[in-house]
């Protein structure tokens, strides 16, 4: 299939500690196609961030090998990463956190200040530009995080746990936030997560990762359109497949 | 009904500093603190407790000033020390900043210097003085070095602190977009992170660098230090009393100007 955003191909992967070595991976293969959102879900410490950090280039696999078929535009960066916590810089204005990633593109700063507004408006928050982080709220910053990534507009956009931080009524908001935006750009998007509910309301997919080295223990499509009732996803056979699996 | 469904996210932190009544009394105790200091310090030679040659009243002072203002040996003095004060503070500080960050993002440079640290650093800068005049003689090049000496470790450790304190997670966000290079990193988030760290530690040698203007202007280097000495060899101490001042008023002044610059630069501190 050419249509392959993602190749991962007998990815391996060791935690080194202090007394013995923890498989984290071991070759794992996983394909994601092209404008697929797939979310991968597991209990903490099964390797869903390591997945992350290792497509982002912040990890380097031990073993095997992944391709990224990804554009490389100008003005672009392929990739880009949400992390659980925001991380905005907090000496930089909102609108410059958001410019972060289109330094050293070669953009003019007119260009680079544009991109960044249109991404702050993506996410509604055209009108804190001028603001410090701390006087953002947590949910803010959370999408000022996102706008940060957006800018860079990336073939791929990983997010880590993004909204895991957040009080409930925040994250359902931002849940559908990014509905709206993943439905206005068609992003592949691989967002980790140990939130059920929130993987089976967002994704195409669902990849359950479990075991010591890692394996996709389960691997299904969801076909519902959206918007999806959050009742009806919570209690779907999907989610008491998942969460047997995630029992065992 | 449970609905507990009120968004209460971004309420405003209220943090108005206790000001009014009570900071106004502070300011009329503080100066009403001076007035008696002054006014003791003033009663003591003039009822014949001490001799106004051990501790000249401040009345006399204005008039010392004054004479030292139209000889010109005020102004000469005062732009002597500034010169070796921002000579050596300029040197002892970049250095240091520089070395520091060096040592803080190179673990290999750490170690390399680990050994010459403990060797070097216990040495009081003054204990520099016989090599100063060796290398430099009596000169601005001698106690420029000699307040290079004062400050330059102070600024190191500030700097290994303040680089190896940065947040992990906050330069993996330059790795995760694209700022990969030491350089790329320094700028967009080592320098500005640790910013607040190695500017308290220039703060605080600009007060070390005063005391070691002092110390080798006593030598004999023209400047406030040498005046001083040179007034207290005639018993004017009146005179070595105004350079006292002029030394606390200049320090002062330093310690204004740099806390404006550092406010401005930190402007984004809550």
């Amino acid at each position: 299939m050419s249509n392959a955003a993602i190749t991962l191909d007998r990815l391996g992967l060791s935690f080194v500690g202090a007394d013995r070595v923890t498989p984290i991976f071991e070759a794992f293969d996983l394909r994601v196609s092209r404008g697929e959102f797939v979310a991968i879900v597991g209990r903490s410490g099964v390797g869903k961030s390591t997945l992350l950090r290792i497509l982002a280039g912040l990890a380097k696999p031990s073993a095997g090998r992944f391709d990224l078929a990804l554009s490389d535009k100008k003005g672009t960066r392929p990739i880009a990463l949400v992390f659980q916590d925001s991380r905005l810089l907090p000496w930089r204005r909102i609108l410059a956190n958001v410019e972060l990633g289109l330094e050293g593109l070669g953009l003019s700063k007119q260009d680079r200040r544009k991109r960044a507004e249109d991404a702050l408006a993506l996410v509604g928050l055209a009108d804190q530009a001028g603001k410090w982080p701390h006087q953002l709220s947590g949910g803010q910053r959370q999408r000022v995080a996102l706008a940060r990534a957006l800018a860079v507009d990336p073939d791929l956009l990983l997010m880590d746990e993004p909204f895991a931080a957040l009080d409930a009524i925040t994250r359902r908001f931002l849940q559908d936030e990014l509905l709206r935006i993943r439905a206005a750009t068609g992003k592949t998007i691989l967002f980790v997560t140990h939130d059920v509910d929130e993987a089976l309301y967002l994704a195409d997919r669902v990849v359950l990762l479990a075991g010591s080295p890692a394996r996709a223990r389960l691997d299904r499509r969801i076909d519902a359109a959206h918007p999806r009732a959050r009742d009806a996803v919570a209690s779907s056979d999907l989610a008491q497949d998942i969460h047997r699996a995630l029992e065992v | 009904m449970t609905d507990a469904a009120l968004p209460s996210l971004s309420q405003t932190p209220s943090r108005s500093r206790a000001k009014g009544p009570w900071s106004l009394g502070k300011t009329a105790l503080g100066l009403a603190g001076l007035a008696i200091f002054l006014l003791l310090w003033e009663a003591a030679p003039g009822f014949g407790l001490i001799s106004p040659l051990l501790l000249p009243p401040p009345s006399s002072l204005p008039g010392a000033f004054w004479r030292d203002l139209q000889s010109g040996a005020w102004h000469e003095a005062m732009f002597a020390s500034l010169s070796h004060y921002l000579l050596g503070l300029a040197l002892g500080s970049g250095l240091g900043v520089g070395l520091g960050v060096w040592a803080g993002v190179s673990p290999q440079f750490e170690a390399a210097t680990s050994y010459i640290v403990r060797i070097l650093r216990p040495i009081p800068g003054l204990a520099w003085v016989p090599f100063a005049i060796i290398w430099f003689g009596v000169s601005t090049g001698g106690a420029t070095f000699i307040v290079a000496v004062g400050v330059f470790w102070i600024n190191f450790f500030a700097a290994v602190a303040a680089v190896q304190a940065v947040d992990r997670d906050l330069i993996e966000v330059a790795d995760a977009f694209g700022h990969r290079s030491i350089r790329a990193k320094l700028a967009k988030i080592i320098l500005p992170a640790a910013a607040p760290g190695i500017l308290g530690g220039l703060r605080t040698g600009l007060g070390q660098a005063w005391m070691a203007v002092v110390a080798a202007e006593l030598f004999g280097v023209p400047g406030l230090g040498q005046r001083m000495m040179q007034a207290s060899s005639l018993l004017a101490t009146e005179i070595v009393v105004v350079y006292m001042l002029t030394i606390a008023a200049l320090y002062g002044l330093c310690d204004y100007l740099f806390v404006l610059w550092r406010d401005a630069l930190l402007k984004w501190k809550p």
